[in-house]
This record gives C-alpha cells, structure tokens and sequence, in this order.
C-alpha cells in the first residue's frame, strides 16, 4: 500500500523535474526568475525604507522574503491544469492511480526550486537592510524554508484541484490567492493590525506559522518557540494535504458523471 | 499615411470590442486592488498618511504593465498560430501600427484599474484620494499608458523574432516595478541606479502622476511629460523597425504561417 | 465466463438549459473470453460513451456493465486492474516525457515496479516498433508514432480486457496494417478486444463477431461475414442524364430501394439484390444511355439501409 503511493509519487514527479527541465535551463532559472523573486523582495522592502522605519523595514524584508516560498509554490494551481491541456486526465481517471497522490508528485518541482529561491532571499537579502546572520542560523532558514515551501505547496494542491474544474480561471485563482496571503498572513503589516476574522482565518495558511518562526529565529526566540511555530504550520500543511486528497477524489468523482472533464 | 491609421483604428477598435468579450483581458485587474490593500496597509500602519496616494498610483501602473507584457506576449504568436498573420500582412494596413493600435486599446484596462485603486482606498480604509492638478494627471496617465503600449510593441517585436525569449516573459514584471519607481520613487535610489532607471518611461509616468495628486506644485511638467513621450516613441520606432524586418524575412523565407 | 457483459445500458446526458440528449438507449451485449469484437457505428452513434463507461471514466444513467464479472460502478478499482484502454487520436501522452519515460510512468500507475517495469517497458517498445526512438520526446513524434505509444499504454498491464476506441483513425495505411498484425497476435494470447472503428473493411478483417450501433442502440450483432453478405446485397448504379419517365419507371422495379440525383446529371439507382441491379442496367442500356458505372455503397449508406431509413421517394 505505502509502497503503491511512494511509486505514484515517485512516477508523478519524473513528469515534475521533465517540466521543469523544459520551463527553465539554469541561466532562465538563475537570471531570469530568481532575479524576478529578489527584486520582489527588494520591492517590498523598499516601501519600509519609504516610511522610513529601519525596524519596520526589518519586518518587511523578512516577510516579502518568505512571500517567494509562497508565490512559487502558487504556480502549482497552473501545473496541476496542464493534464487537462494534454488529454490524460481520462486516461488517469481510468487506471488505479490514486489522483491526490499522482497531482502531489506531479507538481512537486515547484516546492523543490521555492526551497532553494526562499532559502536565498532569506539568506541574502535581509543583510543589505541591516540583518546579520550567525552561522547556525542558515541551516534553521533552509530548513523552515523546506518546510514552509512543503507545506504551502499543499494548501496550493486544493487551490489546483479547484482550477482543474474551472481550469479558465487558473491563473486569477492563484493570483488572489497569493495576494490575499501577501496582504492578510502578516507578511507586510502584523496580524494584530486586522479585524479578528482575518486573523483567524490568518492560523489556517502556513505561510503566517513560518513567518512567525523565521522572525523568532531572527530576533532570538527559543527552540522551542520555533518549534511550535513550525509544528502549526506542519498542521496546517497536513490538513491542507487531506483536503487536497479528497478533493482531487471529488473532482474525479463528479467527472465521472459526466461534466465532460474528461473529454 | 492611410495604412497608419488604418492599422491603428482597425487595431484600437478590434482590442476594445475583443475585451468587451473575453474574461481572459481582465486578469491584469485582478491585482489592483489586492495591491492597494496591501501598500495602504503598509504606510498607514506606519503612520505615513501623506504615502497614501501612492497606493492608488502603484497598482495603476502595475495593471498597466502587467497587460502589457501579458498581450505583447501573446498577440503575435496567437494570429500566427491560428493564421491570421497571412491575411493581415496581405492586407493594407500598416501591421506595426495595427500591433500599437491593438495595445492602445489594451491600455484602457488602466481606467476600471485607477477605479478599483481608488474605491478600495476610500471603501475599506476610508482614505478618499484628491487630485489636486487634473490636467496634469490626466496627460500623465494618458502620455504614460500611449508609452507603455509603445513599450508593448517593442516587446512584441522581440518576442516573435526572438521566441525563446517569451520564458522570461513574465518574470519582467517585478524588475520593472521595482526600477520604474512604481511605488517607491527612483529619487531615493543611489545614483548610479537612479540613473538606469530614468532611462525608463514609467519612471517619469509615475513620478509625474503622483505629483498630480500631491497638494503642491508640479515642477517642469512640460517637459517631464516630453521624456514619457519621447521615451515611449524610441520604443515604438525600435518596435516598428523589427516589426517589419521579421516581416520581410518571414516572407522571403515562407514562414508567415508556421505554427 | 463473459469477458464483458453489458445489460440494459443507458446514458443520458444534460445539457445547459435542462435539454436531455441519450447517448445510449438499452444497450446489451455479450463478449466472451478471447473474443475479438467490433463496434461499428457513425459518429455521435454512442460508441465512444460505451468505452468510456466501460473504462470506468462516465457513470451510466441505468443498466450494468460488468468486466470479468466485476461491475463496472461498484467495484470499478478491480475493472481499472483488468483493462486496457487505448483512446483514439494523437492526444493523451505526456508530450515532454520520452516514449520510454511515459510507458514507466504508466506501467508504475498500473503498479508495476523496478525490474518487472523496466522489461515490460522494453518489451512493448520492441513489440510496436518504437525502441529506435524510444529516448526522444513524445513531442516530436507524428500522429502515427503517438497511437503507436497509445497502444503500448494501453497494454503496460497485460490486460484481461482491451478497449480500443478508434485506434487507426489518422494512422497511415503502413501503421495501420502493423496494427492489425498486432491485434491479431493479442487474439492469440487469448485477450478479449473490444474495438470501434467506423471502417468496416477493418472490423470485418479483425473480428469475430461485429455490433451496430446507431443512435445508441444497437442494431444487429453478427459475424463479419453475415454483415459483409447484407452489405454485398446492396448495390448502386449511378447514370447520366437519365430522362424523367425513365426514372420514375426504375424507381417502381421490383428491388430497387431509392432513386435519386445526386449530381446536377447523375441519377444513383439503389437495390438490395443483384438480379434487381442487372434489370436496372439493361433497361439504362436499352434507353441508349451510355455513361452508366455500378458499385457497392460505403458504409455511411449501408447503415442507412440497415438502420431502416430507406429513402424510397424518388426526389429532384
């Protein structure tokens, strides 16, 4: 049974690193897309400078740096709709495969690369706006930025199966999703400066728990700060991962009766 | 002089009827007012009521850009690949000024855009924008939005002679953001930086709209209004160029038509 | 044992605005175990709605479907286990994976691992003659090269059942007779075949027993050479110029079943038996008109015939 799912995933994300291997060679990676993510962090970080609050400005470097794990793994919502454009999705509803796992894997290059383009911005940008790191604290950012990058990922996997329904409104899906995680998650502006619904609602995306944890680490939190910090946001990526399940189980369900998904 | 305006009234109205249709033309709005929440939260949490103009400015220009290079990408190759471009380079409109007429049209997202901005801004945070200087504002956004389209056609241009340039496609966004000024303005740049990015229409377009809704003078309108222009007319000159040179060589070499 | 038993089967569709269109309307077949049968109909007669409830992707209205004794709603993880399918046409294949890569990842959907994966990879390669090309992209293939990879998909599990629905459309006639070569040699590994096409040339040479289908019923079930026997009874005469009286009298001969223009001077003469079509040509010959040629009718008017919709008025 383990072994079928690990299979699944395993085969899915051949299709993941062939696609990411057409989408980008190094040097578009390198100069063209990671270069787009920092200047987005550079970006935000700018409007601190702009108000003129160096402390403030600290606050926004660390968050716009952990924006990019989100606004990667979003591309997830479009990668997932690609099976649609290529007429497997009967030929997938037709096999034993179990969809939730095939889609995990089949997008996973996305979390892969927002691993290592977060771990980056968070290394690399944050010290031109007066941050210092200390040694032990870059393996903790690659490790929370793995995770965050993970567990983001999973919450994307819902946002997918519901673009693979709607797959004409994939990108406006994912647009606002990563903009409503931008302004709400505490990324630019505290939790505390939003009404209560918002901060609830707020608990529920792991990008907020990560950015908690990554701010805890940089203003010298304890472990076990952290930790918790990271076990919310593992929570919420698994219980992310559970709706996508079923979710991708729903969509094949009802195409099955015949909404012509999979013609 | 007649397949000019052909090309660019044939262009202008196919765009505004063709986005009266699709739902496609209106993903650019999407963004602005999520970026208008975003950047007034972040300068009224700060205290910077003053800023708050900005915020309306910003996700104006960033609609704007981010129509621009989602059509400038896509125009060219969709009519080649459904087999359009024969019939159009066959017909007797000017083709570089039907691609500019068609991102004019395309520019005019900018307006429900600036709406958005606006009623976001006073909707939600009750922060009603004023334009203090109307007639400056209103030849800045339309000098700034006629450039961008200029700026479209260059792009375009690139993108058919050059088709592996469309990967980088949408990762122009952001750079130009962050170098235009769109927000944050190029003056508090270093120098050297500040320098580059004045080479950029935009900078100048955003600049100059900002001042408009600012209480105070605007300083040599004229002739920042000027550098718009003339910045956007070295990009439709360069666009039109290469327009018409990847025509000839596609006719010379029968690959109008390829998919 | 019953390879594939369909018992009153019906599909009906909804359209937006609450139109209804029934795709199948009682449909009941049985195929035996090694059974080679083909599913012959126009198009929009239902054929690809059976493969894909067959193939568990579209639920039926009402009715059963049964795979090896598994039905097709309740128990449809043991039907995915069972079956093959090869949807026609070139789409469906990863087109940025190899030949090799895609028919691993599908032989791993179908639970296939490690070296077991690899040899029956290899294998089906050989055996649809794709292994000189098996490392480049699926991308760059012709339409041909991709039913050929289609095919091998379909067969990644060594299937009990195989459905092919319209596997030789667009294939090129050398494809297409490889093909047959090996549909005919999966006949004699015992697999029950369940095929659509529309060319009946094709069923006829490959099956052993040959449906009808036509506006989602089912109009006959034979053999091929019972269907090829009604089809050779129909004939057509098509003449020139031919005087109006002259019509009107070959349209009241006994066996003549349509008469009618079908060109701005050709008149086309039906019947449905010989002798029928060698009283129509003497009496052409007999009116002095020399531009007369015969032939038998394509499928698209054979199923008019069969189907029941003769058209007996003379028109023009």
């Amino acid at each position: 049974m383990i072994s079928r799912a690990a299979t699944t995933v395993r085969q899915a994300a051949v299709l993941a690193r062939v696609d990411m291997s057409v989408i980008y060679t190094w040097r578009t990676w390198l100069f063209g897309w990671l270069v787009r993510l920092l200047c987005q962090v550079v970006f935000y970080s700018l409007i601190g400078v702009l108000v003129g609050d160096p402390e403030y400005t600290v606050y926004v470097v660390l968050g716009a740096a952990v924006l990019i794990c989100v606004a990667e793994t979003m591309m997830a919502t479009a990668s997932t709709c690609w099976d649609r454009h290529q007429g497997t999705l009967g030929l997938l509803a037709a096999s034993p495969i179990e969809p939730g796992l095939f889609f995990f894997g089949r997008s996973l290059q996305w979390p892969a690369s927002a691993t290592v383009t977060t771990s980056i911005a968070l290394l690399a940008v944050p010290p031109f706006f007066g941050v210092t790191w200390s040694p032990w604290q870059v393996p903790v950012l690659v490790g929370i930025a793995a995770l965050a990058s993970l567990s983001g990922y999973c919450m994307t996997l819902v946002l997918g199966s519901v673009a693979l329904v709607f797959s004409g409104a994939r990108n406006v899906i994912s647009t606002i999703a990563t903009l409503y995680i931008t302004a709400f998650c505490g990324a630019v502006v505290p939790l505390h400066y939003w009404p209560a619904p918002i901060r609830w609602a707020a608990q529920a995306l792991p990008a907020t728990h990560a950015l908690e944890a990554v701010r805890l680490v940089e203003g010298g939190g304890s472990a076990v700060q952290v930790l918790t910090a990271l076990g919310l946001m593992v929570t919420a990526g698994l219980a992310w991962f559970t709706v996508a399940f079923f979710s991708f189980r729903l969509v094949f369900a009802r195409a099955r009766a015949g909404n012509r998904l999979l013609d | 002089m007649r397949p000019l305006v052909l090309g660019l009234w044939s262009g202008l109205t196919f765009q505004t009827r063709q986005m009266t249709r699709s739902v496609d033309s209106y993903f650019a709005l999407v963004g602005a007012p999520f970026h208008t929440v975003v950047f007034l939260s972040m300068v009224l949490y700060s205290g910077r009521t003053d800023l708050a103009s900005y915020t309306v400015i910003a996700p104006t220009l960033m609609t704007l850009w981010t129509a621009a290079l989602m059509f400038s990408g896509e125009m060219i190759s969709e009519d080649r690949e459904n087999g359009r471009l024969e019939p159009l380079v066959a017909s007797p409109l000017s083709f570089p000024a039907l691609v500019f007429g068609r991102l004019c049209g395309a520019m005019l997202i900018s307006v429900p855009a600036f709406v958005l901005a606006i009623g976001v801004a006073g909707v939600f945070f009750g922060h009603w924008v004023t334009v203090h200087h109307p007639v400056v504002f209103v030849l800045a956004a339309v000098t700034t939005a006629l450039s961008t389209a200029a700026t479209a056609t260059a792009l375009s241009a690139l993108f058919i002679v050059a088709p592996g340039a469309r990967i980088v496609q949408n990762t122009l966004s952001m750079p130009m953001f962050l170098l235009s000024g769109v927000m944050v303005p190029v003056a508090l740049f270093p120098g050297w930086l500040e320098g580059l990015s004045r080479v950029l229409y935009l900078s100048w377009g955003a600049d100059l709209m900002r001042d408009a809704l600012a209480p105070g003078p605007v300083e040599s309108a004229a002739f920042r209004l000027a550098m718009v222009v003339l910045l956007g007319a070295l990009a439709l000159a360069f666009g039109s160029a290469t327009l018409v040179r990847f025509l000839r060589r596609a006719r010379a070499e029968g690959t109008l038509s390829r998919v | 044992m019953c390879a594939l038993e369909i018992t009153q089967l019906r599909r009906v569709y909804r359209r937006r605005g609450g139109e209804e269109s029934e795709a199948l309307r009682g449909i009941d077949l049985e195929v035996t175990r090694g059974e080679v049968h083909g599913l012959l109909g126009p198009n929009g007669a239902g054929k690809t709605t059976l493969c894909k409830i067959i193939s568990t992707v579209l639920l039926p209205t009402s009715g059963t479907v049964r795979v090896l004794g598994h039905d097709v709603v309740t128990d449809s993880a043991r039907v995915k286990e069972s079956l093959g399918i090869v949807f026609g046409g070139d789409k469906g294949a990863y087109d940025r994976l190899t030949a090799r890569q895609n028919l691993a990842f599908w032989a791993g959907a179908y639970g296939l691992t490690g070296a077991r994966r690899r040899r029956r990879v290899d294998e089906l390669l050989e055996r649809v003659g794709l292994k000189g090309r098996a490392e480049e992209r699926v991308g760059s293939f012709s339409r041909g090269m991709k039913q050929r990879l289609h095919l091998a998909r379909g067969l990644v599990r060594d299937p009990g059942v195989l459905i092919l629905d319209e596997p030789t459309v667009g294939m090129d006639p050398v494809a297409a007779h490889d093909f047959r070569a090996l549909v005919g040699e999966l006949r004699g590994n015992g697999t029950t075949i369940l095929m659509t096409t529309h060319d009946m040339a094709e069923a006829a040479a490959l099956s052993d027993r040959v449906s009808l289908i036509d506006q989602g019923r089912l109009v006959l079930t034979e053999s091929p050479d019972t269907v090829g026997r009604l089809v050779s009874s129909y004939e057509r005469v098509d003449a020139g110029n031919v005087p109006d009286p002259l019509r009107e009298r070959l349209a009241a001969m006994p066996g003549v079943v349509s008469v009618r223009r079908v060109g701005r001077a050709v008149t086309r003469v039906e019947t449905d038996d010989p002798d029928a079509t060698l009283a129509v040509l003497r009496e052409l010959v007999e009116a002095g008109i020399g531009d007369v040629s015969r032939s038998t009718p394509d499928l698209e008017e054979v199923y008019l015939h069969l189907v029941g919709r003769r058209g007996m008025a003379v028109d023009g």
